[in-house]
């Protein structure tokens, strides 16, 4: 941990969350998980803090990421998405729906990420169940939702696919 | 200032080597960060060229029988992208399986390889295909074979004050074959215990120029000169008969070095490591001569 | 666009989750909070010689460097623990675990204490370290001295470390006869030793405490806690307070599984609280939680004397439970292991020694399955291969022996409604329809294995409850059950719309306050549904009881006696509390309290009513395995329990298919793994690899069992786990023909048998 942390060196850094400008000081080793906490994002979450679990996934420039595993110093201008922004979302939505039927949450800490993770399939066409757990890799879920969510998001992507095609 | 944004690679090279600590330069920053927050490394300063003019840092172009990938591509796009998927087809199968697809929109090609990690699946994939980077420095451009640049753990030939631009990638040709194993052990998606890659020419039913990799089991990736020169002009499908097998199985024994770790024994390693070798040869020999693999 | 609004269903449960609703601790951290960090050992077992603070201390916005010594100027008692005081707040001077904390730095914030925490230098004057299950046994140096019990629990009375052995921190005797006799004369007797290592329960959200002190001299908590209650009488009792002035709260938790019970890291900030006179709070890293008390490992020797057609004439099992440095909760682990480590057999005589050591591992604590799936291992795998050295079929050995519902339990209790032969009976159904499937890829091999075990509830412990009910009929429930993913919420409200005849909207569930919602042991064992049940029905028959009354202020007609239900009455609770209180009605509230009846075992393990219920769940997984590389992998699963009466079967299903894929990974993935200093070597997920996507079944199928009219809820969280683990190991030996005795199964260790068959 540099001495810097204590007072050092911080990057301002410019970007837009969930269609609001932010701007805010960061620390040069600070990730961009801790830095959307600190604005009050809750559905960003630490937990393995290696880029394995999927609970800090957000958005950046429409991609999904490991916010733990991305520097915060390196967001500036862009554009960043967490699930509190994506309620309009058809794809998000739809997932909702999905998992809800499915039963496919427990605690529900990992839920979030897995929406977030899920929404780049929608892109994908149809996707068998091998796929879909292959994308979903790194996404882990400790209450073991893992049958539910699979049905959830083929559910989903199904229901999507078919609206492509009417 | 923690983080500098360069115009040009030009300007990253000067950047680097100006005389200041701590100056680091940064991909995709997932490995980075990583150390970081392990302790193992924390930067002063980023030297990153997200903004910088040179387009071809993100391009993906065909020059001659080469594939030359823009050294900021994300693992993502190459992935995706229908000239890898034209001309380097198993990139884009081995990409499929590194990692998460969030680490692959972020992390880059030019990252994943300086950072000089041997559990890391590109490395000893693109390492067998003959893949070159493509380094600037103060005294110009060089180029530098894959097969020369790892040193170490973590440790790679290329200096704090260089910078990749481009990463090499020769095209896959008609009768060549290339295989990469990785075996995770108990979990789908894991570190490799054991990777290798099997790239070959083949002229007329035999082998006429191999290169064989290993990584996971050591503290770099290498090529293997012993199997390569064993692989040289066997044919197929006599390749899988019992006693060239079990010739096989004794360059393996001799040539790979494994250690016992807390993952698994040594000879456990070895012998997995001839098990996805011959899965890999198996798949060579039950093609059809000669043909072009897509 | 308008707001969702939730459906008024059990999918409420998973929408609320799924549209990022819950609130978690570290989501509403008290105002001012500072942060506390620990500086953890470095060795696995010494004493501390010196400590140097004074450059930590220098670190502006560094608030307190504190040694146990500093904790104690504030507390009464440093030490807490289930079965034995023995574990004390931060180290005491003697460290007994590696990582255990034995600084705590609190700083404005995380950044300033962590860099203060990298300051902070402790030296230690190395001990021997003891970390085998049987080198424990046989330590000849007492790890703990002069241990107090605890005296908390009914159960745990009267616990004593054995006299010439004192690292045996308690031995558990069942027996109903002698086994030596019986197998002199028994046409086969078998032994065989099974082991198990210590494994996380790893629950995603990481643990982590606030304490608030006032100006008044209380203090409150928001915890990650399974156990409010628990906490709140642990917290007075060690600091000397007055219970009513320590406010205990906690929000939905992100993950339990047994992890976050007792007291964990609430005393260490409470200490700190008071010390510095303003809220400190901790957070662990994934890393740092496994230093925290988990799934122990265990030896287990059993024998069983067979005649010739597979009937068990008689069972004798020894259990090493390795409880690490401190006891915590391995006291009831041992005791209520070995009560079941026979299995749910008819046997007639049953010797059973079980006992809990300490050693130099990080504690032994509580995963879900609470020390069952580790004695099913053993008694399950033991039977397919007696089953299998007979030449008798693994089905047919256990419909030969296996209880049914009523039977005596080898401890003296009958096992009531619980029926393991109803529970095998519909696994085996589910089966016929179910065949094995064979791998496209002709080198693989697949195979199919079963299990079925028996586990008590957790007791006795009690549950109490608070219905108000408002001037409109709707009710308000104040229950102390923590809800951490398995729908307890949910549950319960279903459970007082039933008995107050409302719609589950009607019904809102408040916990999470120690100042409003009463006594619960806590939410762990399987215990809630059960107890909560029972004191929900209690606390609507003191409701009925008021509102009878009331009613006899009104006419004649309107008066109703204890024949009529007063919920069942249209219009009529409204009438009720109109007549009694005025035309707005007011508030009613009934209460209700569950004590399970619990005697005490004798000398012999024997008592006619050692448990409230009985839990049973059979597992049958599919494996395919490479035999060149001895990788496992899994197709099918089915678990089928009998969980009573099932309060809402699509949570409950969940819940029995959630357990037992964890159980799959535990049992193929997870081992702490320990070098020889006892140094932890794979802490955080990185290192220690849980199941993903790609790694669970490719199918799960879970279901219940129940008698028609069983109208008592059992215990759902923890069936699933049970018998994963030996059917995995059956699936194995029916795929390559090899036994796996050790846990986790590892493709090195397949491979190794495979080659060591092949070679005879």
């Amino acid at each position: 941990m540099s001495e810097s942390g204590l007072g050092g060196d911080q990057e301002m850094v410019r970007f837009d969350l969930n269609g609001s400008p932010v701007e805010i000081r960061v620390f040069i080793d600070e990730p961009l998980s801790q830095v959307l906490r600190r604005l009050g994002e809750s559905t960003v979450r630490e937990s393995c803090a290696v880029g394995l679990c999927g609970c800090c996934t957000a958005l950046v420039d429409g991609k999904s990421v490991s916010t733990c595993l991305y520097w915060a110093a390196m967001a500036d201008g862009t554009r960043i998405e967490t699930l509190s922004g994506l309620t309009s979302d058809e794809r998000v939505t739809a997932l909702q729906g999905s998992i809800a039927k499915h039963g496919a949450a427990q605690c529900g800490y990992c839920t979030p990420g897995m929406v977030m993770t899920a929404l780049e399939l929608f892109d994908a066409g149809e996707q068998s169940t091998k796929e879909i757990e292959a994308h979903m890799n790194g996404n882990l879920c400790r209450c073991a939702c893992y049958p539910e969510m699979r049905c959830a998001i083929k559910d989903a992507l199904a229901t999507a696919n078919k609206s492509l095609e009417t | 200032m923690p983080v500098v944004d360069v115009g040009s690679v030009h300007e990253a090279v000067e950047a680097l080597n100006a005389d200041v600590d701590g100056r680091r330069l940064i991909g995709g920053g997932t490995g980075l960060m990583l150390m970081a927050r392990s302790g193992f490394f924390v930067p002063e300063t980023l030297v990153s060229l997200r903004r910088a003019d040179d387009t071809d840092l993100l391009d993906i172009r065909l020059i001659g029988g080469v594939l030359r990938i823009g050294a900021l591509c994300t693992l993502r796009d190459l992935e995706l992208d229908p000239a890898v998927r034209r001309h380097v087809p198993t990139l884009a199968g081995v990409l499929h399986r590194v990692s998460s697809v969030r680490t692959r929109n972020v992390a880059t090609i030019a990252g994943c390889l300086a950072h000089g990690d041997p559990k890391m699946d590109l490395p000893t994939y693109l390492m067998a295909l003959g893949a070159e980077l493509v380094v600037a420095s103060t005294a110009g451009r060089r180029k530098i074979a894959l097969s020369d640049f790892f040193v170490g753990y973590y440790e790679t030939v290329l200096l704090s004050t260089e910078v990749i631009v481009a990463v090499d990638v020769p095209t896959i040709q008609p009768g060549q074959f290339t295989e990469y194993r990785k075996f995770t052990g108990t979990l789908v998606e894991d570190w490799p215990l054991v990777s290798l890659c099997l790239n070959l020419d083949e002229v007329e039913g035999a082998i006429d120029r191999a290169a064989v990799t290993v990584g996971a089991l050591g503290s770099k990736v290498k090529r293997l000169p012993q199997l390569e020169a064993w692989l040289r002009g066997q044919g197929k499908p006599e390749i899988t008969t019992a006693s060239n097998l079990k010739e096989l199985r004794e360059v393996v024994e001799s040539e790979i070095e494994a250690k016992d770790d807390n993952l698994a024994s040594g000879d456990y390693k070895r012998k997995i490591f001839h098990v996805e070798l011959v899965r890999a040869v198996r798949k060579w020999a039950a093609t059809q001569p000669t043909e072009a693999l897509r | 666009m308008t707001a969702q609004k939730l459906p008024r269903d059990w999918t409420s449960h998973a929408w609320e989750r799924a549209i990022g609703n819950i609130r978690y601790t570290d989501d509403d951290v008290p105002r001012g909070m500072t942060y506390a960090v620990l500086v953890r050992a470095t060795i696995a077992h010494g004493q501390i010689t010196s400590v140097e603070r004074d450059l930590a201390r220098e670190v502006p916005g560094v608030l307190g460097v504190f040694t146990f010594e500093d904790l104690m100027t504030v507390a009464r008692d440093g030490y807490h623990g289930t079965g034995y005081r023995d574990q004390p707040m931060i180290c005491d001077g003697i460290v007994r675990h590696y990582g255990e904390p034995v600084i705590v730095v609190v700083a404005t914030n995380q950044r300033i204490a962590e860099y203060a925490a990298g300051l902070v230098s402790v030296n230690y004057a190395q001990l021997p370290v003891v970390l085998g299950d049987r080198e424990a046994l046989a330590n000849p140096e007492a790890l703990h001295r002069d241990v107090e019990p605890s005296a908390d629990f009914i159960d745990l009375k009267g616990l004593k470390p054995l006299a010439n052995n004192p690292n045996i921190y308690v031995r558990s005797i069942l027996r109903t006869g002698d086994f030596d006799e019986v197998a002199k004369s028994a046409p086969h007797v078998f032994e065989h030793q099974f082991s198990t290592a210590s494994a996380s329960a790893a629950p995603l959200e990481t643990v982590s405490s606030y304490a608030v002190p006032n100006r008044d001299g209380s203090v409150e908590m928001l915890t990650q806690t399974q156990m409010p209650s628990y906490v709140r009488v642990q917290l007075a009792r060690m600091f000397g307070m007055t219970e009513s002035r320590i406010r205990v709260r906690h929000a939905p938790l992100g993950g339990g599984f047994g992890f976050k019970i007792y007291a964990r890291t609430e005393p260490i900030v409470m200490a700190c609280a008071l010390l510095v006179g303003r809220p400190v709070g901790i957070k662990f890293s994934m890393e740092e939680q496994f230093y925290l008390p988990h799934r122990r490992g265990t030896t287990t020797t059993i024998s069983s004397a067979v005649d010739e057609d597979g009937k068990i004439l008689a069972r004798r099992c020894f259990i090493i439970w390795n409880g690490g440095a401190y006891a915590d909760v391995g006291p009831r682990m041992v005791k209520k292991g070995g009560n079941v480590a026979a299995g749910p057999y008819e046997i007639p005589v049953v010797d059973i020694e079980s006992v809990g050591v300490y050693s130099n591992r990080i504690p032994g604590g509580a995963i879900r399955g609470f020390g069952i799936p580790q004695i099913v291992w053993a008694y399950e795998t033991h039977g397919d291969m007696i089953a299998d050295s007979l030449g008798i079929d693994p089905v047919t050995f256990r419909r030969r022996n296996l209880m049914k519902r009523n039977a005596v339990h080898h401890t003296g209790t009958p096992l009531g409604p619980c029926d393991p032969r109803l529970v095998f009976e519909r696994l085996i159904e589910e089966l016929q329809s179910r065949p094995l499937v064979e791998p496209d890829d002709p080198e693989l091999k697949a195979g199919r294995g079963l299990a079925i075990a028996l586990k008590a509830v957790m007791g006795p412990t009690t549950s109490t409850v608070k219905i108000m009910l408002n001037p409109d009929g709707s009710a308000t429930v104040h229950c102390g059950t923590v809800e951490m993913g398995q729908g307890s919420n949910i549950a319960m409200a279903q459970m007082v719309a039933d008995e107050l005849n409302l719609s589950l909207d009607e019904v809102k569930v408040v916990s999470g306050d120690t100042d409003s919602v009463p006594w619960d042991m806590g939410t762990a064992g399987s215990r809630s549904t059960n107890h909560m049940h029972k004191a929900i029905a209690q606390a609507a028959e003191d409701l009925r009881a008021q509102l009878r009354s009331l009613s006899a202020a009104m006419d004649t007609e309107s008066q109703i006696g204890d024949d009529v239900d007063p919920f069942k009455v249209k219009g009529g609770v409204i009438e009720y509390l109109r007549a009694g209180f005025g035309p707005m009605g007011a508030t009613l509230t009934g209460v209700g309290a569950f004590t399970p009846d619990y005697i005490p075992p004798d000398s012999n393990g024997q008592s006619e009513r050692i448990t409230e219920f009985w839990m049973c769940a059979a597992t049958s997984v599919d494996v395919i395995v490479d035999p060149l590389t001895g990788v496992v992998r899994l197709d099918q699963l089915l678990t089928i329990s009998d969980v009573g009466k099932a309060i809402n079967p699509e949570i409950v299903r969940t819940q029995l298919s959630g357990a037992s894929i964890m159980m799959a990974s535990i049992s193929l993935s997870e081992e702490i793994k320990y070098d020889e200093d006892g140094q932890v070597l794979n802490p955080g997920l990185a290192l220690y690899r849980i199941f993903g996507f790609e790694d669970s079944p490719n199918t799960v199928y879970a279901d219940m069992v129940r008698d028609e009219g069983d109208e008592v809820p059992r215990g759902v969280g923890e069936s699933g786990t049970f018998g994963v683990a030996p059917a995995i190991a059956s699936a194995i030996h029916d795929a390559v023909g090899v036994w796996m005795t050790d846990l986790p199964i590892k493709p090195e260790n397949v491979l190794k048998a495979i080659e060591e068959a092949t070679d005879e």
